[in-house]
């Protein structure tokens, strides 16, 4: 299997001389190809500048980070861009959906960010749409649509582009548990059937126990490391819970 | 504490709204130089007449003023209602603060002054420079000289600038403490996830409604053609309401239209950011396409002002001499065997001889016909008349003596003949010589008919019988033993100066002139009007007339422009600082700078040439039909007035294009990174 992520001895500071925090302290892991994996851990312990960071958005302090054996941190922000739209796709929590555009538009712009050629994008959209349910909506306008539909309806634009890594920032965070479930299921299809790379930041101990592999990061640092394994999802989602736990003084994000 | 607030927000905003800054500047720097024009007399070596000409262009210009700060206040207004929903959420934090309104509403106040004093001092210095070099075209358009250079200040027209002014900025005071009144908290935390309400309408009503706003203008412009803009009539008013309604249609279905053709073409559609683009610009046009429609509206007017006011000014530079080619010309009515001669002579301590190389009296008759009773018979001549004017009548020999003093040779009339005489320019005596040779030229008068002694006017032949501008459409000439039938209506006196004309003319302003300067004639008690004009007053009437049309035309043509480009960089402007997000989730998603950077600058184009092309295309066909009639009457849209908009347009227009691409790539860029 091909390593497609990887992240060595990263940093991350903010402030300045005599105020320097801390936001990531060190961090060093690798996603292999195909791979389904979380990062959990509490407000402000550094998982959404990890993201950043690997998302190209933002740009490390020191350390490296390699996707697909490139080293991200040596890119100019031309290139950036072109390895952004080329390589990674992303979810945010709030959808980020263009209003102005309809679902089949939204999904159809991440294919003509990289120039697809215009035959293929109808079936490219159509192929998306009908693994995620949402062939239906895609004539609709995000006002229109539940936030679960939204949500896949991003989702769709992520994985539209085959890119070699997703990144999903609290994809169940603006969902109702049902909408949550329904997207968390979506992201088992995209990870089995379209053999998709997904690395998800969450806080939330259940969207977590759907990931084959766990991190967690306390303060900058990684604190555990699970992997589910051959356990079923609810033995996986108790050993989370006592992780969750054990990083303490965070019971309010704990379910 | 509250002021320091509001001047740092004024700072703050100075960045933000250079745009808004600059038009007020440029608002006031405008009006204060067209409004001190005046002062500028006392630079200019100007005569009476021409003094006079200068107040009723003041007279003018003042009116326009109120008009035009009438366009300025809503100008201005609109303006601040886009400052204050950008600023809805910093409101909403000082009332979260619990600053109490009346405060919130100070300090707006506070900034409001600060802004409007700024911009006053800006403007009014700008204004006071500009005008120095304003007073060098007044020179030319006065054909003067400039007697002794200096610094003019009006403090008269400063006054006024501050006043109306400071009217403007109070009335919005009143209007942002109205805002401030009537805010709910929770709207104004909420106000940046709050948005627009997207309707989306059917892209095939789009269509539909384009096609009917296409024919509306093409009903429009065929009436207007045909009307040729002469006569104000329900022609005239179907075509301009007939144009609205199809403006206003195109701006609020060309968005759809667009996105309905280009979609069908997905390979342009599915390229780049147009997708995006496009949709961006439809889910605007609800709310845009009514100042659209304006904005388009006002700048047809302004090409239109510009354009005809410069070629007015044209027609008016020509020479004026052949409408009046006499050097003075006396007329009476009352007595109509009074003695000129004699009254010189007496008003003046000098021999008519002395002062004239060449004079000729001589009686006025009426036809008894009017223009209408010629049209009827050569209707082509129909499109040049609105009105019924008498026809005047002279005698043959009378008129032989006109042209012997003009050095031009004389014509001959048999028994019952006519000839006809006018100024020699345009277009009328192509018109006559068709009436003449177009069939049946005979005229009934007083149940006698007279028969045309040419079946065409000679060149040099015809010619005014006065300097009065009224009397050179056309007159009659007849034999002499008949002309004597017709009733007498004036006497009139022609005279040629003898030596330096300047000092003759001098000479008898002073001596002739009653008190009011209104007419000429004796002061005595038995005096009997008379009335005058000389070649000289008549050609300074026309520079002052042709000055005050280009000087209202650049005036109201500017600030129409001005407003017009400074709506639409402020809405533009504001669009851009919604879109920030969209922009920012276009960068994440990994679109270069440089391919958002397009699209905000197709986005701005789009918004910016659309309305100006459909003002150009109304103002063409405009230009076009008024150019027709125009020629009828000699005057015409030359190609100079035409390249003076064309200037104007550039670097106006232009300019706030510019400044707007790059103040919106700036917020854009400021917020992505």
């Amino acid at each position: 299997m091909n390593t497609i992520l990887s992240v060595e001895h990263m940093e991350k500071y903010y402030g300045n001389k005599g105020n320097i925090t801390k936001a990531v302290d060190d961090i060093s892991f690798e996603v292999e190809e195909g791979e389904y994996m979380g990062i959990m851990g509490a407000s402000g312990s550094g998982k959404t500048t990890l993201l950043n960071c690997i998302s190209t958005i933002d740009t490390v302090t020191a350390g490296h980070i390699y996707i697909e054996g490139k080293d991200i941190t040596a890119l100019n922000s031309k290139k950036l861009s072109r390895f952004r739209r080329e390589k990674l796709g992303f979810i945010f929590q709030d959808f980020n959906l263009l209003d102005t555009l309809t679902a089949f538009e939204n999904i159809a712009l991440a294919l003509t960010i990289i120039k697809t050629p215009v035959s293929q994008i109808e079936p490219m959209v159509m192929d998306v749409a009908q693994k995620l349910e949402i062939t239906e909506v895609l004539r609709k306008y995000p006002y229109q649509m539940s936030g679960g539909q939204k949500q896949r309806v991003a989702s769709a634009r992520a994985i539209v582009t085959r890119p070699s890594l997703v990144l999903a920032d609290e994809p169940t965070g603006a969902l109702d548990s049902k909408s949550s479930r329904m997207l968390l299921e979506s992201f088992e299809t995209l990870n089995h059937m379209m053999g998709a790379t997904i690395l998800m930041v969450t806080h939330d101990a259940f969207a977590a126990s759907y990931c084959k592999r766990i991190l967690f990061i306390k303060d900058g640092k990684i604190f555990n490391e699970l992997v589910k394994g051959n356990q079923s999802r609810k033995e996986f989602f108790n050993k989370i819970i006592e992780v969750v736990t054990l990083l303490g003084g965070d019971n309010n994000n704990v379910l | 504490m509250f002021y320091k607030l509001a001047f740092k927000n004024v700072s703050k905003s100075m960045k933000d709204y250079t745009v808004y800054f600059l038009t007020l500047a440029f608002g006031v720097c405008i009006f204060y130089v067209f409004n001190s024009i005046d002062s500028q007399q006392a630079m200019l070596d100007l005569s009476s007449v021409q003094n006079t000409m200068v107040e009723s262009m003041m007279i003018i210009i003042n009116g326009i003023s109120i008009f035009i700060s009438f366009i300025l206040a809503f100008l201005i207004l609109y303006a601040n209602k886009f400052m204050m929903r950008r600023r809805k959420r910093e409101l909403g934090t000082y009332m979260i603060l619990g600053m109490p309104k009346g405060k919130i509403s100070m300090i707006l106040m506070a900034e409001t002054a600060v802004i409007g004093v700024i911009s006053l001092a800006v403007g009014l210095l700008l204004g006071i420079f500009l005008s120095q070099g304003l007073a060098v075209l007044t020179a030319k358009l006065f054909e003067v000289q400039i007697k002794n250079f200096q610094f003019v200040f009006s403090a008269q027209a400063c006054g006024k600038t501050v006043l109306y002014f400071v009217i403007i900025f109070v009335v919005v005071m009143l209007f942002n403490s109205t805002i401030v009144s009537r805010c709910k908290l929770i709207s104004l935390l909420n106000a940046e996830h709050q948005n627009e309400q997207l309707r989306v309408r059917s892209l095939w009503l789009s269509v539909v409604l384009f096609l009917v706003s296409a024919a509306c203008l093409g009903g429009a412009y065929y009436l207007i053609t045909k009307n040729g803009m002469m006569y104000i009539d329900s022609e005239f008013w179907s075509s301009i309401l007939l144009g609205s309604i199809g403006t206003f249609l195109f701006f609020m279905s060309l968005s759809g239209f667009l996105l309905r053709v280009i979609k069908s073409s997905k390979h342009i559609y599915y390229k780049n950011l147009n997708m995006f683009v496009l949709r961006q610009i439809n889910s605007k046009i609800n709310t845009t396409h009514i100042s659209m429609t304006f904005i388009c509206i006002m700048l047809l007017l302004a090409i239109g002002i510009l354009t005809v006011g410069g070629g007015m000014q044209r027609y008016f530079s020509n020479d004026m001499g052949h409408l009046a080619p006499y050097d003075i010309t006396l007329e009476c009515h009352e007595d109509l065997y009074y003695d000129f001669d004699g009254m010189i002579q007496r008003e003046t301590g000098k021999d008519p001889d002395e002062l004239f190389t060449d004079r000729c009296q001589f009686l006025v008759y009426d036809s008894g016909i009017g223009i209408k009773y010629i049209t009827e018979k050569y209707p082509p001549m129909a499109d040049t008349v609105e009105r019924d004017y008498a026809i005047f009548a002279i005698g043959e020999s009378d008129y032989n003596r006109l042209l012997a003093m003009l050095g031009r040779d004389p014509i001959t009339l048999s028994d019952h003949q006519y000839a006809l005489s006018c100024i020699e320019e345009n277009n009328y005596l192509e018109v006559l010589n068709g009436f003449l040779q177009g069939g049946d030229a005979s005229l009934q008068l007083q149940g006698e008919t007279y028969m045309p002694a040419q079946t065409q006017i000679a060149q040099g032949t015809s010619l005014p019988i006065g300097n009065n501008m009224s009397s050179a459409f056309f007159t009659l000439v007849l034999p002499d033993d008949q002309v004597a039938q017709f009733e007498p209506v004036e006497t009139s006196y022609n005279a040629q100066y003898r030596g330096d004309k300047l000092q003759v003319e001098d000479f008898l302003m002073e001596t002739l002139v009653n008190e009011n300067g209104s007419s000429l004639g004796g002061q005595g008690e038995d005096a009997v009007q008379v009335y005058g004009s000389t070649r000289l007053s008549v050609v300074q009437m026309a520079t002052g007339l042709k000055a005050t049309i280009l000087f209202v035309a650049i005036y109201m043509g500017i600030i129409f422009l001005i407003a017009s480009a400074a709506v639409l960089a402020l809405q533009q402007l504001s669009e851009a600082s919604d879109n920030v997000a969209r922009y920012k989730l276009l960068g994440k998603l990994g679109v270069e700078r440089k391919m958002i950077n397009r699209a905000i600058y197709a986005q701005v184009a789009i918004y910016f040439f659309i309305p100006l092309a459909l003002a150009v295309i109304h103002a063409v066909v405009g230009l076009h039909a008024l150019g027709s009639s125009l020629q009828m009457n000699g005057m015409a849209i030359d190609i100079s007035a035409m390249f003076m908009t064309a200037i104007c347009l550039l670097v106006i227009y232009g300019g706030y294009f510019l400044a707007t691409c790059f103040g919106c790539k700036n917020i854009a860029k400021g917020k992505i990174s």
